[in-house]
C-alpha cells in the first residue's frame, strides 16, 4: 500500500525585502510515497535546495503547508523540528560536509549518539550501514584519506543512520566526475527497496534520470512537469 | 556525543599544544614579574611590613615607583591579554573553517548545544594543558624560585589564581567563540 511520507501543498517562499524581494516558490505542490525515488530537475537558482531547506524544517515557509509523515512542519516547535531531522528525515549534501577530525565510522555515529545510542549499538549500526555502502575496509580512515564517492556513501549511510522515512539529497553528484556519479546514483536507487525509506534528490544532472522512479521539474517557482519512469 | 567532540579535539593537538604554550608563556611572565614586584612594594625597606629578616634582601634594592610597578604590570597583563586573544583567534579561524560541517551538524538532527561541545573542549583542553603546563613548571620550582629571589610563601597564590584564571578563561571563550564568529561573519 502507498502511504504518503511527504506532501508539499501550495508553498511560497521568497527572500529579501522590498524591492529587492524574490519570489523563489510560487505555489508548489509535491507529494512522495513510500519507495519512490523523485529527482527534482531545474536549473540552478529556480529553487531546488530551498524546497529541501523547507522540508527539513530549515527554514520557514511564506505559504502553504509541508507534512512529513502526516506532521505539519510549520506547526512544529524546535525541538518537534530537530526530533524530525533526527529519526524522520535523512539529510545527504553535495559537499559531503562530513566532520574531518572524525573517522567515517565515528561520522556514521554522530546521528545515532543524537538520539541517545549507546555506543556499542551506534558502532554496530554505523558498520552495517558501512558494509551496506561496500567501505567496511574504509571505516577507520579520515574523510580526507578517502575518495569524493566513497565520502559521499559515508555521507549516505550518514543519512541513513536512525533509519529515517525520506532522504533528502541535495546534488549529491554535485562534486563528482559521471562514473562516480552513476555509482552513488545506482546504489541510492536500490535503497528504497532495501530499506523502506524514500528519496527526494534534486540535480540538474540530466544523464541520472534513468535511476528515478519519477521525474518532477521546477521552472519559474513551479512544479511544471511530472513523469513516471 | 562528548566522547567524539573529546576525540576529534585530541586529533587536532598541534594547535592545542601551540595554544597551550603560548598561554603557560605568558602565564609564566605574569607569575614571575608579579611576584617579584609584589615582593617589592609589600616587603620594601619603606614599607611597615617588612620583617627583620628583610632588611638585609632589600639593602642595595632600588624599590620602585608607582609608575614602572604600574607599567610593568600593564605590559604583562598586556602579554597574558594577547596570548588569550591568540586563543579565541585559533578558535574562531577554526569555527569559520569548519562552519559548513557544524552547520550539517545541525542539519541532521545534532542540537546546537551538542555542536557546541565540539569547540568547547577544544578550548577545554588547551587551557587544561596550559594550566598543567604552569602547575608543572611553578609548583615544582616554586622552593627554588622563592629562595632565590627570597620572596615570601604568598606569592604561591598567583601561581594558583594564574592557573586557575587560564582554566576558567578557556571555558569561557568555548562557550562563547560561536558567537563571536557568527558577530564576525
Amino acid at each position: 500500500m502507498n502511504r504518503e511520507f511527504l506532501t508539499i501543498n501550495d508553498v511560497y517562499k521568497g527572500f529579501g525585502e522590498g524591492d529587492n524581494r524574490v519570489e523563489i516558490l510560487k505555489g508548489v505542490n509535491l507529494n512522495l510515497t513510500n519507495g519512490e525515488f523523485v529527482m527534482m530537475l531545474g536549473p540552478s537558482g529556480s529553487g531546488k535546495s530551498t524546497i529541501l531547506h523547507l522540508i527539513a524544517g530549515l527554514t520557514p515557509v511564506d505559504r502553504g503547508q509541508i507534512e512529513v509523515c502526516g506532521v505539519n512542519v510549520q506547526k512544529c516547535s524546535t525541538n518537534k523540528i530537530l526530533e524530525l531531522r533526527r529519526r524522520t528525515i535523512g539529510y545527504v549534501f553535495q559537499d559531503f560536509r562530513l566532520l574531518q577530525g572524525l573517522t567515517a565510522l565515528e561520522n556514521v555515529m554522530v546521528p545515532l549518539y543524537a538520539v541517545g545510542r549507546s555506543r556499542s549499538v551506534a558502532k554496530k549500526r554505523a558498520e552495517e550501514l558501512l558494509e551496506l555502502m561496500e567501505l567496511s575496509h574504509r571505516m577507520h580512515h579520515s574523510p580526507r584519506k578517502l575518495s569524493g564517492g566513497e565520502q559521499q556513501r559515508v555521507g549516505i549511510a550518514r543519512a541513513l543512520a536512525n533509519e529515517p522515512k525520506i532522504i533528502l539529497a541535495d546534488e549529491p553528484t554535485g562534486n563528482l566526475d559521471q562514473r562516480l556519479s552513476d555509482g552513488i546514483i545506482k546504489m541510492l536507487s536500490t535503497l528504497p527497496q532495501k530499506m523502506e525509506v524514500s528519496i527526494l534528490m534534486v540535480t540538474h544532472n540530466q544523464q541520472l534520470t534513468k535511476y528515478a522512479t519519477r521525474i518532477v521539474g521546477l521552472t519559474d517557482g513551479q512544479i511544471e512537469v511530472q513523469s513516471n519512469v | 556525543m562528548s566522547n567524539l567532540a573529546f576525540k576529534m579535539a585530541l586529533r587536532d593537538w598541534k594547535k592545542i599544544i601551540l595554544i597551550a604554550i603560548v598561554l603557560a608563556f605568558a602565564g609564566s611572565m605574569f607569575i614571575y614579574y608579579n611576584t617579584v614586584m609584589f615582593e617589592m612594594r609589600h616587603f620594601s625597606p619603606n614599607n611597615i611590613n617588612m620583617e627583620e629578616s628583610d632588611a638585609e634582601k632589600f639593602r642595595d634594592m632600588k624599590v620602585p615607583t608607582t609608575k614602572s610597578e604600574m607599567l610593568v604590570a600593564a605590559m604583562t597583563m598586556l602579554i597574558v591579554l594577547a596570548a588569550v586573544l591568540f586563543q579565541l583567534n585559533m578558535l574562531v579561524v577554526d569555527m569559520i573553517n569548519k562552519k559548513k560541517e557544524y552547520y550539517a551538524l545541525q542539519v541532521i538532527g545534532v542540537s546546537e548545544e551538542q555542536v557546541e561541545l565540539f569547540p568547547l573542549l577544544y578550548s577545554i583542553l588547551a587551557g587544561a594543558l596550559a594550566s598543567l603546563i604552569i602547575a608543572a613548571v611553578w609548583i615544582p620550582i616554586f622552593p627554588y624560585f622563592k629562595s632565590a629571589l627570597n620572596i615570601h610563601a604568598i606569592s604561591l597564590g598567583l601561581i594558583i589564581l594564574v592557573i586557575i584564571l587560564f582554566f576558567v578563561m578557556s571555558t569561557i571563550i568555548g562557550v562563547k567563540a560561536r558567537e563571536i564568529t557568527d558577530y564576525m561573519q
